[in-house]
């Protein structure tokens, strides 16, 4: 039943569908209906003075009248609707200010028509480049902007320990065809947060200044913290070209802190020098490393006594602590103007006036910490730590307890006076444990020759008659492997082991005489200076 | 390939064909499938446990990557590219026809799955120290117990990690979405869910980002046999608050500049660089060809791990390769007018640029070559012949649309023919991008030069990219303004994150996309003449469209009538 239903509701629904469709459609058997003309259409690119443009002609025509024309370039972003009234004939004469194309570029216009009676035509014209020539005759631009070659300044980095004013010489050469004005500007702020800024602007007057002009002025920065500035050098010519250069400048970030615990001068000069390796690592300087943007640490035992004499050497640039390849010749004293150590009447702080300064770290007794410079805030702090060193390798730490640690360490090698031999024996130099830190060894030896391969050794009697096999204490990478914070070569020498372990070479001291020397396990720490010929 | 990643590269993949499974058939003949767990038998052991933690993961795929809209990347939705396929669904953006009915990406759906099993996963596994205890009462196992724990404790830290990034993709795409936090919702109260603002969203997702940062790693390098390569870290963490942030401070969410919110998205990207764990690779062309190695990577914070696969090259590689390519991904002219010259640093419109059009790929940056293949260019033994009736040229059916193929990504040692592959990971977070974060926030919040304590200015973070080894392109000038070093970081953001995802949403973000979008994209022409030199000539290669309504994803139709009004649907669609 209900399927009979559906299909006389469908017989019923087509009937109606085709009645309603009876009356006769009549197509007219004329042309169509008149649309819209486009008509001499043309677009032009122009190149003229300064300027491109889009030039456009067409011709509307339309018997009905035309309401409106769109004019779209998408890639010029022209999107342009013009009103015409219901005339039956129009003229479009119209330019656009457009980019000037880098590329040569295929470009059309679209045209879209619109009638009173709702025809719509659409239409495209190719645009035509003519850009290639200005259309002013002579109009010859200048398209570049200033030339310029910045002379001074020459040096951008300081370190401002002194905290005396820092002049900056600012010079350079400005070139153009006419130079409209030039901008120079130094700007920054102090790591305190004191904001500098100091500018000039100049217009060229003459002809000859306005094709070249020499700037120099000295600008006066303060340098009592840290600061980060810049400068530049800014040139518009009379075309409206622009041109900017310049740099950066800042007082008090160097480029590397070092840490000096040399007594007195006479330990810089002598401190120890690997000749083998042409490397320090092995004397009084110690580098530092890098925590923060200007922040230096470093891990060090720190004796608390008389003799303290801290001082933080730092450096700009390349320049480093010694020189040579090798790093044969010293670099630095300890009163120069790069040095800088604790204040005595505020240990935490920093200062360059080393008549005021103190030179004990700002703790009041022995022992490791870890240094914290702080070279912005002018700042040193010193956390006390404990080494966490695993003391229980029986190959390396032959014997050792903490209940009985070794009483001394032994130098050996054949260019070891009172050894002159591989491993110990009665007379051989002995470094001696330190009656408060049980990881430092201290004493003296003598060499008789230059050229050696030199080792620390575990007393013979915890060897249990393994001389060769532990407590051997050598360099414990091969010399180019052993670098120092900055990547320059150092010498370490740690526990080995056996004679052949580590890199299976032992240590060089040079020249022959007899040396000041401590060995720190906790640090692996060889520190030598050279007292005598 | 290291076959530890294979573990949970391939553990990724079978968990993605199971949960396919799981949706596909959901009500498939109403019948339950003996070899599925229920609920209530997955939450029993720390094998099953942790499965469904690591298939949290799973959602990562689908939604970012190689050629996963219709076969089209995200890039031919926005002024990057044009998809070479007329037919694919792609270009229904680009045509402005994409509805709230009809969107080519389902991100909706996609997202919220992948929040409702991070929350199956969170609520069940709460318990988990019991759950695995359970499991190892013998007390041989007190090792692998406190290992169990350990990474169940995590896992749980990771996938909240990726609900607040799944809920980070929502609002990028549709703004103010709800907030899924547990799957305890009747099915009313979910359909009556409302959204949230935008603020409370972004708050949301820098609380969770915050809250489990602590409780992440800071590398699974060199964990476990590297058997869990791959994994959410810290650094991933920071780095999503630092994008999330970023576009909070953008003027899409910021019509008013708050000038607080660069500040904030700038303190966080400089977060992710005071780690000192990450820094730029030295080979931009290899960056993006690390195969599952890539965590290992200085640059990369967060990447899918992948499997070996050709479809990418078989999509891209030029079409005259007897191999097989099908150049899908074509690169407009628009975006290969962006890179600079190499020499003097400046863009190819200024006058001294030295730029010379009849030599347009010559002295160019670096990166238009490691990213776009461009005409006579070597690839796979041979040059490109872009030229109309070259091999690879204009005109010929499958080719390129606009006188480019793809670069970046592709592996040009793939032999097709012998159905070669290899591993192809997307990178979802890589340092770079925190760079030029970092550079856009702060001359945003302080200027082009300014540090405000940081260890580096905008400049100076923009000028690092531009100085990678093996880039080295021309440092910023200095003394720019504001808004001419906002131009520079928009343009180096377009040139060096070029196809990753990022410039379809930056235009949207930096609210120009009514520009940028609607321009048309352009195409080089080439023509090869009798002495060998070409002629090139720049086209339009297609119209495209863009409307104010589309700075926001429409919410789908279904999800706004099923709500019943809860669910308001962005203005204009």
């Amino acid at each position: 039943m209900k399927t009979l239903s559906l299909k006389l509701l469908s017989i019923i629904a087509v009937v109606f569908y085709l009645f309603s469709c009876s009356k006769t459609l009549v197509f007219p058997d004329t042309e169509s209906p008149a649309l819209p003309q486009l008509e001499n259409a043309a677009a032009k690119l122009l190149w003229i003075g300064p300027e491109y443009k889009l030039a456009i002609h067409a011709e509307l025509e339309d018997t009905e009248g035309i309401t409106g024309v769109h004019i779209k370039n998408g890639e010029w972003k022209i999107d342009s609707a013009l009103t015409v009234d219901n005339k039956t004939s129009y003229t479009i004469i119209d330019t656009f200010l457009v980019a000037k194309d880098v590329n040569k570029t295929k470009h059309l216009v679209e045209f879209t028509i619109t009638n009173t009676k709702g025809g719509i035509i659409k239409g495209s014209v190719d645009v035509e480049d003519l850009s290639d020539k200005n259309q002013i005759p002579g109009y010859d631009p200048d398209l570049l902007p200033p030339e310029i070659e910045i002379i001074k300044p020459t040096v951008t980095q300081y370190l401002g320990f002194s905290g005396e004013p820092i002049d900056i010489d600012i010079e350079a050469t400005i070139e153009d065809e006419a130079i409209a004005s030039i901008e120079v500007r130094v700007w920054g702020e102090s790591a305190d947060g004191q904001p500098f800024m100091e500018e000039e602007i100049i217009e060229p007057d003459s002809d000859e200044e306005k094709t070249s002009y020499q700037y120099a002025k000295t600008f006066t920065l303060p340098s009592e913290t840290a600061g980060r500035y810049q400068y530049i050098v800014r040139s518009v010519d009379e075309s409206g070209n622009k041109k900017t250069v310049g740099g950066d400048i800042s007082i008090g970030f160097p480029d590397r802190l070092y840490l000096s615990d040399a007594e007195s001068e006479e330990e810089v000069i002598r401190q120890g020098y690997d000749h083998m390796g042409g490397s320090r690592g092995i004397g009084t300087l110690l580098s530092m490393e890098r925590e923060g943007t200007n922040t230096f640490a470093l891990n060090i035992y720190y004796p608390n006594k008389s003799a303290d004499n801290i001082r933080f050497i730092a450096f700009l640039n390349n320049e480093k602590p010694f020189t040579g390849n090798n790093q044969s010749q010293v670099n630095y004293s300890l009163n120069g103007d790069n040095v800088i150590a604790m204040s005595a009447s505020s240990p935490g702080n920093l200062t360059a006036d080393l008549s005021t300064a103190s030179f004990k770290l700002p703790v009041s007794a022995s022992g490791y910490y870890r240094v914290t410079v702080d070279l912005t805030e002018r700042t040193v702090r010193a956390v006390s730590y404990t080494p966490n060193i695993n003391m229980n390798d029986a190959v390396k730490y032959p014997g050792w307890s903490d209940a009985k640690p070794w009483d001394y360490m032994a130098v050996t090698g054949t260019t070891v006076v009172g050894t002159a031999d591989w491993t110990e024996k009665a007379a051989s130099p002995k470094l001696v444990r330190d009656a408060t830190n049980k990881y430092l060894f201290t004493g003296t030896f003598t060499t008789n020759g230059a050229s050696s391969n030199m080792s620390l050794n575990a007393p013979v009697a915890v060897l249990g008659g393994d001389i060769w096999g532990k407590g051997w204490f050598r360099l414990v990478a091969a010399r180019n492997n052993m670098i120092d914070d900055y990547g320059d070569l150092v010498t370490i020498v740690g526990p080995v082991g056996l004679s052949g372990g580590g890199a299976n070479w032992g240590f060089s001291t040079s020249p022959a005489g007899t040396y000041k020397a401590s060995y720190d396990l906790a640090l692996q720490r060889f520190r030598l200076v050279r007292i005598e010929n | 390939m290291n076959s530890s990643y294979i573990k949970f590269t391939g553990l990724t993949v079978a968990i993605i064909v199971v949960l396919s499974t799981f949706v596909g058939c959901r009500h498939y003949l109403d019948r339950e499938i003996e070899s599925n767990y229920r609920e209530d038998e997955v939450f029993v052991n720390y094998e099953r446990m942790s499965e469904a933690g690591y298939g949290v993961y799973a959602f990562l795929f689908g939604q970012f990557g190689f050629h996963r809209i219709d076969n089209a990347m995200l890039a031919s939705a926005c002024d990057e590219a044009d998809h070479a396929d007329i037919n694919s669904l792609i270009q229904k953006f680009n045509l402005g026809t994409w509805t709230a009915v009809e969107n080519p990406e389902s991100a909706w759906q996609h997202f919220y799955q992948g929040i409702r099993r991070a929350n199956l996963f969170l609520e069940n596994s709460i318990n988990y120290k019991e759950i695995v205890f359970r499991d190892t009462l013998d007390a041989d196992n007190k090792s692998k117990y406190e290992y169990d724990v350990r990474d169940i404790a995590w896992l749980r830290a990771e996938v909240r990690f990726l609900r607040a990034y799944y809920h980070f993709e929502l609002i990028k795409r549709y703004g103010g979405v709800p907030i899924m936090t547990t799957t305890k919702y009747s099915a009313e109260e979910l359909n009556s869910l409302g959204r949230r603002r935008f603020e409370e969203c972004v708050d949301f997702i820098k609380n969770e980002c915050d809250s489990l940062l602590p409780h992440l790693k800071d590398t699974w390098v060199g964990f476990d046999s590297d058997k869990w390569r791959g994994r959410v870290t810290k650094g991933a963490a920071l780095a999503l608050k630092a994008r999330l942030l970023l576009y909070a401070a953008s003027p899409l969410h910021n019509p008013s500049n708050d000038i607080e919110k660069w500040e904030r998205a700038a303190e966080a990207a400089h977060d992710v660089i005071a780690m000192n764990r990450y820094g730029l690779h030295s080979d931009y062309r290899a960056l993006f060809r690390l195969g599952n190695g890539a965590d290992g990577n200085t640059e990369v914070i967060f990447a899918q791990q992948g499997w070996n696969r050709n479809d990418f090259e078989k999509m891209n590689y030029p079409i005259g390769y007897t191999q097989g390519g099908q150049g899908s991904t074509s690169p407009s002219q628009n975006l290969v007018d962006a890179y600079e010259m190499k020499a003097t640093g400046v863009p190819i419109t200024e006058p001294g640029s030295g730029y010379d059009p009849q030599n347009p790929y010559q002295g160019r940056d670096p990166r238009l070559g490691f990213s776009i293949l461009t005409n006579d260019t070597q690839f796979k033994g041979r040059p490109v012949e872009a030229w109309i009736g070259g091999l690879d040229g204009l005109g010929k059916r499958k080719a390129t649309t606009t006188g480019y193929y793809l670069r970046k990504f592709v592996d040009e040692n793939l032999d097709l023919a012998r159905n070669e592959s290899s591993v192809h990971t997307w990178l979802l977070f890589r340092y770079a991008e925190v760079l030029l974060n970092f550079a856009e926030a702060m001359n945003e919040a302080y200027g082009p030069e300014a540090t405000n304590g940081y260890s580096m200015s905008a400049k100076a973070a923009v000028d690092r990219i531009r100085r990678r080894t093996g880039v080295e392109m021309p440092i910023l000038p200095p003394g720019l303004s504001q808004q001419e070093m906002r131009e520079r970081i928009q343009n180096e953001r377009r040139v060096e994150l070029a196809f990753e995802e990022h410039r379809f949403f930056d235009v949207r973000r930096w609210k120009i996309a009514e520009e940028t979008e609607n321009m048309p994209i352009m195409a080089m022409q080439i023509t090869r003449n009798s002495d060998g030199n070409f002629d090139y000539l720049v086209v339009k290669a297609e119209n495209r469209v863009f409307e104010e309504k589309m700075y926001q994803y429409p919410i789908p139709e279904m999800e706004v009538l099923k709500s019943g009004g809860a669910l308001t649907q962005n203005a204009g669609w």
